[in-house]
């Protein structure tokens, strides 16, 4: 620099410049870095400073949050018959903005596709959002229909829906879901914790135009399938019970009904039917009011069949003595109730009656009579044993306890009133579950619904056991008041549900119904409660209706062949029962079972075994078959195969999968190919696990992957 | 052999331009990695390619044919301009480019070279002095010929940059400070002037106390000062013969934030990426903001974001580095030069390549309005890729022949 100065100084004109020339070389430099300085500062500022704020805002951008459905359990009933299943449908929305002028012809395709007006669309497709819905949840082959491809703007989503396979048959029972598929009522409110599972979630990137991508930057928590039910109640007898009860309702005009069906041994609830029906595929067009359990939810005056309680409190304390006579008192009786007369009357009048008789003829008069040696702390206490004034503990949502006076409350009619059942409030449920005491040697079960829990890949979780509540009678006293609800079938009031070749136990009532505080003229509740066969009673049955109308409103009359007609068909269709003296001729042939195959292929298969087939009912699944597979039967013998469900329930193009646990590994994969399903084996012997499960939809041809095991060797020790 | 190619060759400024290019590819493949436009990135390896050979073929030309061309290649620009406004292609409201079947040519992008070799071949004549008004006013006409062409198309940005190569070229040239400030009031009033009364009034009084210091000529500087307040006072008029698109580019600039999802959505996209990326970037392909094109025409104007958001800081500022690296071995090198032609030239492409960088990655960061210029070397583009290379051609031949005259 000193040389260069000393140089411009000599007046050296090139010097002159060149020094000039650095001089602004430098001014620029300077300048240039001066400005990229500002840049880097600017840099600094918004990547370090403010980085948390801009980081912040592109994660709210670019971020999305979806929820990955858990899958809700399935429910089967107690032979795996599938009562619910989801089904995934289609939901068409559309961008109207983007669609253009493509609107009125797609307008036109949906009108074509799902039979409304044209204009109906056009108005939503006018709309100024972004995304308006057109159709939701229709099935997925009448969205296809549409071609929503064909069309700028179209959206198909797919949404979950809960599909109750055989419509309203046990719909209060299982209850429904709301549009998010949580429980409403019914098992489905009951388990939904169960049933429901956990969703997952996974956070998706979205782009500018709101395109989602997956990235694998993020974690994402897998869902945890909903549980699976196994219920205790049996489809068949479900069936039969709301089909006789529709049939009981339809002759007697009565305004509503209901059927319990116990297994007296365990408390598990077999049917439970409520009609009118309420079907949880369509909750939308069901009142509220249908859609109760009043089996569990409604208490009535239960009449002549509390009349056990009395009997078992005066057989239990041995105040009546065998053979002991009563006066019937011709059938009216003036009680001086403390200067206020009250008159008992009987329907028809009566001499001399014993106990069993009284029971046999329904004597209110003579209850009464036999209630003033009980006194009111026994016969309370014995109503209380038999489980009345507290719930039952169902596992069903929505019980009330009943109303049970305590003696020190009670006035000077209640004894004498509740001595033939009335002053005291029941549950349906309650009353059966008496009975099935009565059948159960004495013993009160715990009634329940829900059987076992499995887990999304059919391994079983949990089992409920059976609940003995109290010894409420001794073997004894109960055996006795057995034989005494035999004579009401055989000869009493209850010969409207007496069958040939199974003795029946029962007892009819017939209450007075109180509406606004009174009883109404006119307005009663006809019941009857027994169980089958009496001399091993494999099922309690309880049938109720509600203001019966035409051809006699008592329960004999009315509600008495309901039950006949249920036991019947029960009793005739099911395997519960040992037949004795029956099928002497060899059996040749073991029946295979059909149940849950497609119609058309149990009927194949049967008769390619050489079996004669009859089909009952309609519909497209084989729900349940006679004689049970097992069974012996000759060749050419009539195998009844009892269609059911699936007809409207399963959705057209697709396929439910069969149950094929414990078949052999060849049956499975027939059973499977009759579904027009591939198998994927692994293992040899019997089929131990499946997947998908039973009931699930699938498509035609999907692989069903099955994992055999050796069957079990018998162990043969000497 | 290897001697002599190591004195011609200018490692430096060769091994800029090659960690630029490099940089330019990465980020176009970046930007247009999920855009489904993978021909975007081939054809810019082709125009990188392309470019390649006109550096290598610049390099070795003979010194004096840069001089001896710079007049038809200037004037062959201002005929290529005026056709690209009768036959050229309208593109988002310019008439800037001519179809050549799969590629599009914008000669404006070329017209920056011709135009500096031009204004350089005529300020290096002995007899040319920019103490004088002819003479000066000369060299602006042959810088506003072609940027009037340009603005005509409408261009905005591209006729900016001719006025940042002349502004310095002048200064090099050893105009007063006087003439320079003279270029930049009316300007720097325009500016002052959109943004209100008050900062008008303000810039106002502090150019007519710079022009009353630096002045020679009482008169001139009257002039020169009463122009200066004119424009401001016109800009009113002329904002509202902009096109609507313009004028909310100068509103939004103004206030980004006035209007997020509309004309401010541009720069407000861009800070989120850059700012996002913080100190050491989200990883390459994973700039949430980039790959997701949340950032309009980032693989053109806005591809300085792509190094932001996906290296971050560190992304940033290798970019800010290499970009000075370049401007300021271009100054060296005007100094290195003996030929007063070369020169001029080195300046003049320092200078666009400075006005590209500021403006574009200024726009970027919000410092700037939303300008649409390209960033050298970095965006898509092939006409601009091939006239940023083929002047690092041209400084490459200045460093090879620095000792001719």
């Amino acid at each position: 620099m000193t040389h260069r100065a000393t140089m411009n100084r000599s007046g050296d004109p090139r010097a002159a410049l060149r020094s000039g020339v650095q001089g602004r070389m430098l001014t620029l430099k300077i300048g240039l870095i001066l400005v990229f300085a500002a840049i880097a500062c600017r840099l600094v500022q918004i990547q370090i400073i403010d980085a948390k704020k801009y980081q912040e805002i592109a994660r709210k951008q670019s971020e999305v949050k979806v929820t990955l459905g858990a899958a809700r359990g399935n429910i089967y009933d107690r032979n795996g018959a599938v009562l619910v299943s989801n089904a995934v449908m289609a939901s068409l929305g559309a961008d109207p903005k983007m669609m253009g002028s493509d609107a009125s012809g797609f307008a036109a395709r949906l009108a074509r596709v799902f039979d409304r007006p044209r204009r109906y669309y056009l108005e939503k497709l006018a709309s100024d959002r972004r995304f308006v819905y057109l159709e939701r949840r229709v099935k997925p082959q009448l969205a296809r229909m549409v071609g929503a491809n064909d069309f700028d703007g179209v959206v198909q989503l797919e949404e979950p829906r809960r599909l109750y396979h055989y419509d309203q048959l046990a719909g209060q029972l299982i209850g429904f879901t709301d549009v998010d598929n949580k429980g409403l009522s019914g098992i489905e409110l009951q388990c939904n914790a169960v049933l429901q599972g956990r969703d997952g979630f996974m956070i998706m990137q979205r782009d500018a135009l709101g395109r989602r991508r997956t990235s694998v930057d993020y974690p994402r928590t897998e869902p945890v399938n909903g549980r699976h039910l196994v219920l205790t109640i049996d489809v068949g007898y479900q069936a039969i019970a709301e089909e006789e009860l529709r049939k009981g309702i339809e002759r007697t005009k009565a305004e509503s009904g209901l059927v319990v069906m116990l297994d007296p041994a365990t408390g598990e609830v077999l049917a439970m039917a409520n009609a009118p029906g309420a079907n949880p595929n369509d909750p939308s067009h069901t009142d509220a009011g249908l859609m109760k359990n009043r089996a569990i939810t409604d208490m009535f005056e239960p009449g002549s069949v509390f009349k056990i309680v009395t009997a078992s409190a005066a057989l239990e304390h041995r105040l009546v003595a065998p053979g002991q006579k009563f006066y019937g008192e011709q059938g009216v009786y003036v009680v001086n109730n403390g200067g206020r007369p009250r008159t008992i009357t009987d329907t028809h009048p009566h001499g001399m009656l014993s106990m069993q008789e009284a029971i046999e003829q329904s004597s209110n008069i003579v209850m009464a009579k036999i209630s003033n040696l009980i006194g009111a702390e026994w016969l309370y206490t014995t109503a209380r044993d038999f489980g009345f004034g507290t719930e039952t503990g169902i596992d069903m949502p929505g019980e009330v306890r009943g109303e049970l006076k305590k003696p020190t409350q009670w006035s000077g009619t209640t004894l004498n009133a509740m001595a033939y059942g009335y002053e005291v409030g029941v549950t349906p449920i309650q009353i059966a579950c008496a009975y099935a005491a009565v059948a159960n040697r004495g013993v009160l079960m715990k009634p329940f619904v829900v059987k076992r829990v499995l887990d999304d890949q059919g391994q079983m979780l949990n089992e409920t056991r059976p609940q003995a509540i109290r010894t409420v009678v001794s073997g004894e006293t109960a055996r006795t008041l057995a034989a005494f609800l035999e004579g009401a079938v055989r000869r009493g009031t209850g010969t409207g549900a007496r069958l040939d070749g199974v003795s029946v136990a029962g007892k009819t009532g017939t209450s007075k119904k109180v509406v606004a505080g009174r009883y109404e003229p006119g307005s009663y509740t006809a019941s009857f409660v027994g169980f089958f066969p009496s001399e091993e009673p494999k099922v309690v049955c309880l049938v109720m209706l509600d203001k019966p109308r035409e051809g006699g409103y008592t329960g004999g009359l009315a509600s008495a062949p309901i039950f006949r007609g249920i036991a019947q068909k029960v009793y005739a269709t099911s395997g519960r029962f040992e037949r004795q003296g029956r099928g002497t001729a060899a059996p040749s042939m073991i029946v295979p079972d059909v149940t849950m195959l497609a119609v058309r292929a149990a009927r194949a298969i049967l008769a390619g075994q050489g079996f004669a087939v009859t089909v009952e009912g309609t519909g497209a699944l084989a729900v349940r078959q006679r004689p049970e597979s097992g069974a012996r039967a000759q060749r050419g013998a009539s195998v009844t195969v009892v269609a059911g469900g699936g007809g409207t329930a399963v959705l057209a193009g697709f396929s439910v999968v069969p149950d094929v646990h414990g078949l052999s590994m060849r049956r499975a994969m027939n059973r499977l190919a009759s579904e027009q399903l591939d198998a994927e084996v692994s293992g040899s012997g019997v089929v131990c696990a499946q997947s998908p499960l039973p009931g699930m939809q699938v498509k035609p041809g999907s692989r069903i992957a099955v994992r055999c095991e050796p069957r079990p060797v018998p162990v043969i020790t000497d | 052999m290897l001697a002599f190619l190591k004195e011609r060759f200018d490692h430096r400024l060769g091994l800029i331009a090659l960690g630029l290019v490099v940089t330019g590819i990465i980020s176009v493949y970046s930007a247009v990695y999920d855009a489904k436009a993978s021909d975007i990135f081939h054809k810019q390896l082709l125009w990188v390619s392309a470019g390649t050979v006109v550096v290598l073929f610049l390099w070795a030309m003979p010194f004096r044919f840069m001089q001896f061309i710079s007049f038809p290649a200037y004037f062959a620009s201002l005929a290529m301009l005026l056709a690209v406004l009768l036959l050229g292609r309208t593109v988002s409201g310019s008439t800037s480019w001519f179809n050549l079947g799969a590629f599009r040519l914008q000669p404006s992008e070329f017209a920056k070279v011709t135009t500096t070799l031009a204004l350089a071949q005529y300020l290096a004549r002995s007899d040319v002095s920019l103490q004088k008004f002819g003479h000066l006013a000369a060299a602006a006409g042959i810088v506003a010929a072609p940027m009037l062409l340009i603005m005509m198309q409408p261009d905005l940005g591209t006729a900016v940059i001719f006025i940042g190569m002349l502004f310095p070229v002048l200064y090099w040239g050893g105009a007063s400070r006087f003439t320079l400030l003279s270029i930049v009031a009316p300007m720097v009033a325009a500016v002052a002037a959109l943004f209100g009364v008050t900062p008008f009034l303000i810039a106002v009084i502090a150019l007519g106390a710079l022009l009353f210091i630096t002045r020679d000529h009482n008169i001139v500087a009257a002039v020169v000062f009463s122009t200066t307040v004119l424009v401001g006072i016109s800009v009113q008029f002329i904002y509202d013969g902009l096109k609507p698109y313009q004028q909310k580019r100068i509103a939004t600039f103004l206030d980004p934030n006035a209007d997020p999802l509309g004309a401010g959505y541009n720069i407000l996209q861009s800070k989120v990426a850059i700012g996002s990326g913080g100190l050491f970037g989200k990883g390459y392909l994973h700039g949430t903001q980039t790959q997701l094109s949340f950032i309009p025409e980032q693989w053109t104007d806005f591809i300085f974001c792509v190094p932001g958001e996906e290296f971050g800081f560190l992304g940033a500022a290798t970019v800010l580095a290499l970009s000075l690296g370049l401007l300021t071995r271009g100054v060296t090198i005007a100094s290195l030069v003996r030929s007063r032609h070369s020169s001029y030239v080195a300046i003049g492409i320092s200078g666009i390549f400075a006005t590209h960088m500021f403006i574009n990655i200024g726009m970027a960061l919000g410092l700037m309005p939303v300008i649409g210029v390209p960033l050298p070397f970095l965006s898509y583009g092939g006409s601009s890729l091939l006239a940023s290379m083929s002047m690092v051609g041209v400084l490459m031949n200045l460093y090879a022949h620095r000792k001719e005259y």
